[in-house]
């Protein structure tokens, strides 16, 4: 037992087991860390004038007000908006990839999508309430889900010699964009619902959740099956969707944090 | 009982118990006996750091072999509760005890005080009359005035402080409840939850930021948000992490709207420089000085399972991490006060040499 172990077990907040705590009798280091975190929390106390006036101004605006709704209904609502608009897109352009790509190939890309799709919608749900459980760090998850979808996507499909690449790369984007564009509208409507603490990280996972969208859609619609371009413009409409989406969210919190700035304390 | 409190107390009275000799002490709130559990603090700190015991906590079955520290009106809720046995770490306080009651007098005049019984060892009763606690401090412990005798206690938050250790939220029990009715738009709550929450959130901000005006700035701020986002809490989830979490968000952009000022900000002449606080003075490693060196997010972490009292699992969900995280960032900030340590503590022996 060193101490080493006891700072371990500190950091699970757990309480000290008897041959840690033998071991902080023992040393001195140990003994002065435990004093110094057992030792009651210095409070400094707020003046009661201020405390009353920030109560009375609460107060004053007092209406009451519906709680949000449980998180469930707002992911039935993520995932219905997903799946109608990749449907809807693809009922529209034709599912032409589903028939070109093996079933494995298909049932890989597919679950791939959903999976995303689903710890996206989770982590969103997540973040429209303070205080939410997250079972992954949403900067983390973002990132770990891009990797991931590229990752099948480049095991999955192969290099092949294509005319016209930029051409065909340039269509899909465009495309899928739209479709991004066309999801990010609802998806925005149901988030306005909630209270978004940090408005960059929640426009990025809102963004690739959008542009994940379009991805699906291509995923099913474009029979082009080289591994380059599915890289560069089926997940790159993810990618560009998730950009724009941490663009506008860094862009609204710049100006809410002016709008703060000017207003008067309350 | 008398060298126990060896020059402590006042007044010592003895009765005749039914299981022994009762003795009645009056006083012992004084300067020696904390002194010797804390030799460098100042009096003033007394009253509001040596109530705490360290307790061993027993099972019925068998012992945990844990030792917590419970501050003593939390151990007086959990007591009625679960009686704990333990020991008090002191070089003068031999014995494992038996806590069985503790509860307060009239904290609204000056002879407020708490009352304790415990069995030492099984063997002796004693009752122990603690006096002349500041009405300020019995006031914080006592939040809703003094819990009558007898009185059913069991509120449910107070097992987890214990597991979770450090802080106790006398004033914490309700805030669901409070939080359901300001959604309601009760007139009553908002004063309620913003005289139940603020100390907390101030004493939050003033480990991250520098000035007492800025903390009080990011006090309303908190509170505006809170006002604005209310319809987010969903009732029956845990009010701290949801508070917190916005505290957080304002401290964040606080820093961020302060780094801009001070960025466009030219010092006209160099201020004289502030004078050292006492406990610098003293070379005491006091929980703010040491933690103001660690980074950030690990300072963020510990002040919020120091001051906030939050457990793992609420800091983790207003920090919008996973418990793992916030392990790990506890974990290494532990190691970086510890490392800060020894050099306080051989600052504080080269203090004592000169």
């Amino acid at each position: 037992m060193n101490c080493h172990d006891v700072d371990r077990v500190l950091s699970k907040g757990a309480p000290l087991p008897l041959p840690v705590e033998e071991h902080a009798r023992s040393c001195n280091r140990c003994q002065q860390l435990l004093r110094t975190l057992n030792a009651p929390a210095p409070l400094d106390m707020p003046s009661p004038v201020a405390l009353r006036k920030i109560a009375e101004s609460l107060t004053d605006n007092l209406r009451p007000v519906r709680p949000l709704a449980p998180a469930r209904y707002f992911a039935g609502a993520f995932i219905g908006i997903f799946v109608s608009v990749v449907t809807l897109t693809v009922y529209r352009l034709g599912a032409f990839a589903i028939a070109v790509m093996t079933p494995l190939q298909t049932a890989a890309i597919l679950s791939t999508l959903a999976i995303s799709t689903g710890l996206l919608v989770y982590s969103l749900v997540s973040q429209m309430a303070p205080g939410s459980r997250h079972r992954f760090s949403p900067a983390l998850l973002a990132a770990g889900i891009t990797i991931s979808v590229g990752i099948v996507m480049a095991v999955l499909f192969q290099v092949q010699q294509e005319e016209n690449f930029w051409g065909n790369a340039w269509i899909c984007i465009r495309a899928g964009t739209l479709v991004g564009v066309l999801a990010a509208v609802p998806f925005w409507l149901v988030l306005r619902r909630g209270a978004v603490l940090s408005l960059p990280m929640t426009g990025a996972a809102a963004g690739l959740l959008s542009g994940l969208a379009g991805t699906s859609m291509l995923e099913m619609h474009c029979p082009n099956l080289n591994a380059w371009h599915i890289l560069l413009s089926h997940l790159g409409v993810a990618i560009l969707c998730a950009l724009a989406g941490l663009a506008i969210g860094l862009t609204a919190e710049m100006r809410g944090r002016r709008s703060i700035h000017g207003s008067s304390p309350v | 009982m008398a060298i126990l409190f060896n020059g402590s107390h006042r007044t010592l009275k003895s009765e005749a118990g039914e299981n022994g000799p009762l003795y009645l002490i009056e006083d012992i709130i004084s300067v020696d006996w904390v002194k010797t559990y804390k030799p460098s603090h100042r009096a003033s700190a007394i009253t509001a750091g040596f109530l705490a015991f360290r307790l061993k906590k027993y099972s019925s079955s068998r012992r945990t072999r844990s030792t917590l520290p419970v501050p003593s009106h939390l151990a007086a809720r959990v007591c009625r509760r679960n009686p704990p046995q333990g020991h008090i770490e002191h070089p003068g306080f031999p014995a494992d005890f038996m806590l069985n009651r503790l509860e307060a007098k009239s904290p609204t005049n000056s002879d407020s005080g708490l009352s304790l019984e415990w069995n030492i060892q099984g063997q002796q009763q004693y009752r122990v009359m603690m006096s002349n606690i500041p009405v300020r401090f019995a006031k914080e412990m006592f939040p809703r005035g003094v819990t009558p005798r007898g009185a059913a206690a069991n509120e449910p938050q107070m097992e987890s402080c214990l597991q979770e250790n450090i802080v106790s939220r006398p004033s914490f029990a309700d805030l669901d409840r409070w939080m359901e009715r300001y959604q309601q738009a009760d007139p009553e709550a908002p004063s309620a939850l913003v005289g139940a929450l603020s100390p907390a959130l101030l004493g939050f901000f003033r480990s991250q930021v520098a000035s007492r005006e800025q903390a009080d700035d990011l006090l309303q701020e908190t509170w505006l948000r809170i006002h604005r986002v209310r319809h987010s809490y969903r009732p029956g989830e845990p009010v701290l992490p949801w508070i917190y979490a916005i505290a957080r968000r304002v401290r964040v952009d606080g820093y961020r709207r302060s780094r801009r000022v001070t960025l466009h900000e030219t010092a006209m002449e160099s201020l004289p420089e502030r004078p050292a606080p006492a406990e610098a003075r003293n070379r005491v490693p006091s929980f703010e000085t040491l933690v103001a060196a660690l980074p950030d997010a690990q300072r963020e972490v510990v002040t919020m399972l120091k001051v906030g009292g939050l457990t793992l699992e609420e800091v983790a969900r207003a920090t919008s991490s996973t418990v793992g995280a916030v392990k790990q960032k506890a974990h290494r900030a532990y190691e970086r006060l510890r490392k800060l340590l020894p050099v306080e503590a051989e600052e504080t022996a080269k203090g004592a040499a000169q």
